[in-house]
């Protein structure tokens, strides 16, 4: 079952592949009728599939297929164009525009089934292959929401594949804190003695997440060096597909010990012009990391905020998802519990959901 | 899926292409083109482009009407909406391969006769109505030959053929 998008300003087209994709194919079908209205369905909770058609009234398929590629919550999105203009042209106009695949209307039912389950089965093969994922969530600058992220993204995955949350904090833990657990066991105890299992210190969150939490004060134990922290990730790595590391606002060796084992760095940026600024330098600091960057933007507090085609133009590099202020996420974090677990319709989880389908389909 | 009252089909007129849905209420597409007694066809929602950027629609319109002494051809995917009534329970036992241009466009195709002794100039001159019809139709655009476009049917306006051609098989 996949969360499929049809675009089509014809109602009677728009019903039928409604019915048809629901009841045979049972995916889950968000229908518009123009571009614009498909584009905000599109932005607001990603699909995996998107139907487009073609001949619409102001925006046509084709420009609409180019928004979603342009745009990086979307670009991975499987996208069939399905339109009555048939012809070899119209094909090659529909590929170049960016869409996946070309069909010709009226569709062949089971046809068109195929081809969604084969687009779908391509993604899950891209992301497949990778295997673990080491994902620290970072920031050099406090406050602008590395942990609430950390702590979602990890509730999120968790629903894909297993799962364990690493709290990275020098000082104090975070990930205990806004989770509500006592850090009875955490990695201090590994430092203490390195032939202690990591997996033994894991602890269970009552949504099931594992979490090896910081000890509560870090100078009782010290701080790991790099071959501690290889090692701690190296256990955590066996036992999860997904590791995500709540990270310090450091870039001391063993921050960059953990980096430089991610598949992906999730940067985190605020709104504020310190935190934009930054975000630039930490750009700079991380150029050998380039290629495994997604920037965040995520409002921590409420507030006017500057448009994201600002902040893009002052980091120079595009944003990969843009979180907007959740004020869901102060009243959950106060019960201990992630926002992902209960509340998923929300903006900080929609975001989040956005970030894991990208680290899915990349 | 389930065909409805709207046929979509491709219309070539004056290095334009528009694709237009007529929406069938009385007749199919090819009586109401091939009617002598009426000037003008009625589609809703057209997209027009130009031929030689034949992807790119240039503009939208609810409700068309067409000239339908202007049109050069009309092209349609489904050879049910192509044909008229009369043509559907047979369209003769000979099979001729045909080449003809039109403005803009060279058309291949299948013309079928119910008489083997085709003679060209009495066919074009004295056959009647202001179309013709041929199937497994291959256009190609004279200013751009990379650019063909298929279809079951093609609706050819007899007054706009400048050059008709039999072809060996």
């Amino acid at each position: 079952m996949a969360r499929v998008l049809i675009i089509d300003d014809n109602y009677d087209m728009l019903s039928m592949l409604k019915m048809i994709l629901e009841r045979q194919g049972k995916h889950e079908v968000i229908a518009c009728t123009n571009g614009q209205e498909g584009l905000e369905a599109a932005f607001s909770e990603p699909p995996e599939i998107a139907l487009v058609d073609v001949m619409m009234p102001g925006m046509s398929g084709y420009d609409v297929v180019k928004r979603l590629r342009a745009d990086p919550s979307t670009e991975r999105i499987g996208i069939i164009i399905l339109t009555a203009r048939g012809q070899t042209v119209d094909r090659e106009a529909a590929l170049a525009a960016g869409a996946d695949d070309h069909m010709t209307k009226p569709a062949n039912v089971e046809e068109l089934l195929k081809r969604i389950d084969e687009l779908l089965n391509r993604d899950k093969a891209q992301a497949q292959p990778t295997g673990v994922m080491t994902l620290p969530v970072f920031s050099l600058k406090g406050g602008v929401g590395v942990t609430t992220l950390a702590i979602n993204l990890a509730s999120v995955l968790q629903q894909i594949a297993p799962v364990a949350l690493l709290d990275l904090a020098p000082a104090t833990g975070q990930c205990g804190f806004f989770l509500g657990m006592r850090p009875e066991k955490h990695w201090g105890h590994y430092l203490e003695n390195q032939t202690t299992p990591v997996a033994a210190l894991v602890q269970k969150h009552t949504s099931g997440l594992p979490v090896l939490l910081a000890p509560p004060l870090a100078g009782q134990y010290g701080w790991p060096n790099v071959d501690a922290v290889t090692a701690i990730l190296a256990q955590l790595t066996a036992m999860a597909r997904f590791v995500i590391v709540d990270m310090p606002p450091l870039l001391d060796a063993t921050a960059q010990a953990v980096l430089a084992q991610s598949h992906r760095i999730l940067l985190v940026s605020g709104d504020d012009v310190p935190a934009i600024q930054v975000t630039r330098a930490t750009l700079q600091a991380l150029q050998q990391w380039k290629d495994r960057l997604l920037v965040i933007r995520n409002a921590a507090a409420p507030g006017p905020r500057p448009p994201a085609e600002a902040i893009q133009k002052a980091l120079r590099v595009p944003l990969a998802v843009d979180i907007a202020y959740d004020p869901a996420q102060v009243t959950v974090a106060a019960k201990g519990l992630p926002l992902a677990a209960v509340q998923p319709k929300t903006p900080l989880v929609l975001g989040v959901k956005r970030i894991a389908q990208q680290l899915l389909t990349r | 899926m389930q065909r409805t009252n709207k046929v979509i089909a491709e219309f070539f007129a004056q290095g334009y292409r528009v694709s237009g849905t007529y929406v069938v209420t009385k007749r199919p597409l090819a009586d109401e083109i091939y009617d002598p007694t009426t000037n003008y066809l009625q589609l809703e929602e057209a997209y027009l482009s130009p031929i030689m950027d034949p992807a790119k629609i240039s503009a939208y319109y609810t409700l068309t009407l067409f000239d339908k002494s202007n049109l050069d051809f009309v092209l349609t995917a489904d050879k049910k909406d192509g044909l008229r009534r009369d043509q559907s329970y047979g369209m003769g036992t000979y099979k001729l391969q045909i080449c003809l241009t039109v403005p803009f466009f060279e058309i291949t195709g299948h013309l079928y006769l119910i008489n083997r002794n085709f003679n060209p100039r009495i066919y074009l001159s004295s056959d009647a109505g202001i179309f013709i019809t041929l199937l497994d139709v291959t256009t190609r655009s004279t200013f751009n030959p990379d650019v063909s476009y298929q279809g079951a049917v093609a609706l050819i306006n007899r007054a706009h053929i400048s050059f008709f051609g039999e072809t060996a098989g």
